[in-house]
């Protein structure tokens, strides 16, 4: 089955992953701007890492047929750095009108200080002044049900901001609920660990729905598996669900999420009834 | 809704839910035999009101243990910051009111 990982950093993986993910169905990926294991030292390090991001790794995934999009921001990991930060907020416009740039991402909270609220909110600033999609992290376990919730205050709280645009990701049992019924898109990471598993994914959709939601592996340089959306397709496929339903949540819904933003140009393969010989 | 019923599903977690359900045992019983003493840990507390919950028939019980494992989400975060009260609220403010004058301007604000 064709499907997107609207979620993934392709730049921490070799390019055997992205072989092995065009043999699986994958036809396209969005990466957003992630913490790169260490603090950055310079608004030029982001610099350098955009430019891999926007140039070499819609390259490598085009040796592969795959469409790769991307997102810029500067990660809430490295947000204490208010002054780097801002840096960076300035200067990512340069990139903004980049083919495959769908907007700011991943913005989000960490350890949900001071300091990674006043550079989310900056980030909120940005995509508005440059009318911009939003794709957001949400901390890690213990954190996360406290930090989406001062997202979610932060977001409503701007009036300008369409919440049809912005996708809150890493969602869990405890979070979903909140970020669906304020009218924005969520999406379930599956991770080996932490997260979600592609089973509890599974439950998820039965309970929601498939309306505005994603599946992504955000597979990294951590423990994570770039395939992992195959494995939530197999496990809809074992609970009985329709090919339609799945087709949805992995491949419409995305489209439908990323044709959102001016630079996400993507045309669907076309499949003739009979091969022509 | 799945479309398998409770029966098909319990056939087919039947010996995953046993195998988990070890794994946790095994796992408490190896640091009850370990040196030293955990009792008062917190972890554990949390750990024991979250196989309560199991023993529940809640449909959302995996949405409790989630919570269990939380840190508590308290409204008024922003003036716990030290941030202005009502700071979030009047800076959008003025941002909406920018952009309803036709375009937000100024540099971002704290």
């Amino acid at each position: 089955m064709d499907y997107f990982d609207p979620h993934i950093h392709m730049v921490s993986r070799v390019t055997d992953d992205y072989e092995t993910l065009a043999k699986m169905g994958c036809v396209g990926m969005s990466e957003p701007a992630f913490w790169a294991g260490f603090d950055r030292g310079s608004v030029d390090g982001f610099r350098d890492y955009f430019r891999q991001l926007t140039e070499f790794e819609p390259k490598r995934a085009g040796w592969y047929g795959l469409k790769h999009y991307s997102w810029l921001c500067i990660n809430a990991k490295e947000a204490e750095n208010v002054r780097l930060s801002r840096e960076v907020i300035a200067m990512i416009p340069e990139f903004l009108d980049r083919p495959g740039v769908l907007g700011i991402g991943e913005i989000g909270l960490n350890k949900n200080t001071p300091n990674e609220a006043t550079v989310f909110l900056e980030h909120l600033d940005l995509a508005m002044k440059t009318d911009e999609q939003i794709l957001i992290h949400t901390p890690h376990l213990e954190d996360k049900y406290q930090g989406t919730r001062m997202i979610l205050d932060m977001l409503q709280s701007d009036r300008r901001i369409d919440r049809s645009r912005v996708l809150v990701d890493h969602v869990e049992e405890h979070t979903i609920r909140a970020v669906l019924e304020a009218g924005f898109w969520a999406g379930m990471t599956l991770y080996p660990v932490s997260k979600c598993t592609p089973e509890r994914a599974v439950d998820l959709v039965e309970i929601y729905g498939p309306e505005r939601l994603l599946v992504n592996s955000a597979g990294d340089w951590g423990p994570s598996k770039p395939t992992a959306v195959p494995d939530f397709i197999l496990a809809m496929r074992l609970r009985g669900h329709a090919e339609s339903l799945i087709r949805r949540v992995v491949y419409e819904n995305p489209i439908k999420f990323f044709s959102q933003s001016r630079n996400f140009d993507y045309t669907p393969p076309e499949v003739p009834e009979t091969a022509e010989l | 809704m799945t479309p398998l019923d409770a029966a098909e599903l319990l056939n087919r977690e039947f010996l995953e839910i046993r195998a988990r359900l070890l794994q946790v045992a095994a796992s408490l019983d190896r640091i009850s035999r370990a040196q030293g003493t955990v009792a008062s840990d917190p972890r554990l507390e949390k750990i024991g009101r979250a196989l309560a919950v199991l023993q529940s028939s809640d449909p959302d019980r995996a949405e409790q243990i989630q919570l269990i494992f939380s840190r508590p989400y308290l409204e008024n975060w922003p003036q716990d910051f030290g941030l202005r009260a009502g700071s979030i609220a009047a800076k959008n403010a003025m941002a909406n009111n920018a952009s309803a004058r036709g375009g937000a301007n100024g540099s971002p604000g704290k």
